[in-house]
């Protein structure tokens, strides 16, 4: 899976910089007609993606093709046909497209918080989900928990993909 | 029958001009097919493990009132009828409407029409007590 991803993303990461018309260093710098722009390393996103689906994919949430933050997976939206929701695994093309999503979200912020270490609650992605902001979905983590640690180790480039497999693998509620 | 299948909160939501429901649907036989199943119990189970059931009609409709329970996401929704079992393999963050992700035909963005029998080979399929 890495390597279709990782040259996926080189194409991304491409991409983001052409429309932003920017130069090839991989830093967030604000020249005089141009702002470089970087993102979280996409070759781990994956972990982060899977624990995404569980916790904001589901189709009542962002599982619509509707939302900004758009998470295609597995239990959730499908990228394609024949793809349907609880059939077959995440495709690498989902991976992808859910990491485009989220990184297209705030771009600058987030190139703040990957590379000059800036605080993640900039991002509205980390406030929603913190509930520091409003959010439909309420508040779906809370600082330090598995998903808070999940998403912003992985945004800060310190990825951990433990907190991640917790989420992915939290036991469902027994019926009392 | 009373609109099976489609969003039942769309009229019945507490800014609608029916009864509220704070979580409602249909129940099919299988997924081939649309014929409702009643005598369905259909468990609504929170993350502590506080559990509400209803029970689907002869159109195969299960309702239930904002009084009896509220959607407070996530939610784990399991149902079953005379040893059938099914549940769902994600919970209900915040459509009560069961149809709002279960609409028919499955596709992309749909799991398609809730339904009791997965393999009619496997799983006997009840006997209907509606006409």
């Amino acid at each position: 899976m890495s390597l279709s991803i990782r040259s996926s993303v080189r194409g991304c990461r491409s991409l983001l910089l052409l429309i932003m018309g920017c130069g090839s260093d991989l830093e967030t710098q604000t020249h005089e007609h141009q702002t470089v722009l970087a993102a979280p390393a996409a070759a781990d996103f994956p972990a982060v993606s899977d624990a995404l689906e569980v916790s904001c994919g589901t189709l009542d949430c962002h599982g619509q093709v509707g939302r900004n933050l758009r998470v295609y997976g597995y239990g959730g939206l499908r990228l394609s046909a024949p793809d349907t929701p609880a059939g077959d695994p995440t495709t690498d093309l989902e991976y992808l497209s859910s990491y485009v999503s989220l990184v297209s979200l705030e771009p600058e912020t987030l190139s703040e918080v990957a590379i000059l270490q800036a605080d993640p609650n900039q991002l509205s992605l980390v406030r929603k989900t913190r509930g520091i902001e409003h959010h439909k979905g309420g508040q779906r983590a809370r600082t330090g928990d598995s998903l808070d640690r999940c998403i912003v180790l992985w945004l800060t480039g310190k990825f951990d993909p433990d907190p991640c497999a917790d989420v992915v693998n939290a036991p469902r509620p027994n019926s009392q | 029958m009373h609109r099976s299948g489609q969003p039942c909160l769309l009229c019945h939501d507490e800014a609608g001009n029916a009864p509220p429901f704070s979580v409602a649907g249909t129940v099919y036989i299988d997924a081939a097919s649309l014929k409702p199943i009643e005598d369905v119990t259909v468990n609504l189970i929170d993350p502590l493990g506080g559990t509400f059931s209803s029970v689907t009609n002869c159109a195969g409709n299960f309702f239930v009132r904002p009084r009896e329970y509220s959607l407070q996401g996530p939610i784990w929704v399991n149902m079953q009828r005379e040893g059938v079992f099914r549940e769902m393999d994600t919970p209900v963050y915040r459509d009560g409407s069961c149809a709002g992700c279960h609409g028919d035909p499955i596709g992309p963005a749909s799991a398609g029409h809730v339904f009791l029998i997965d393999d009619p080979e496997v799983e006997e399929v009840p006997v209907s007590r509606c006409r």
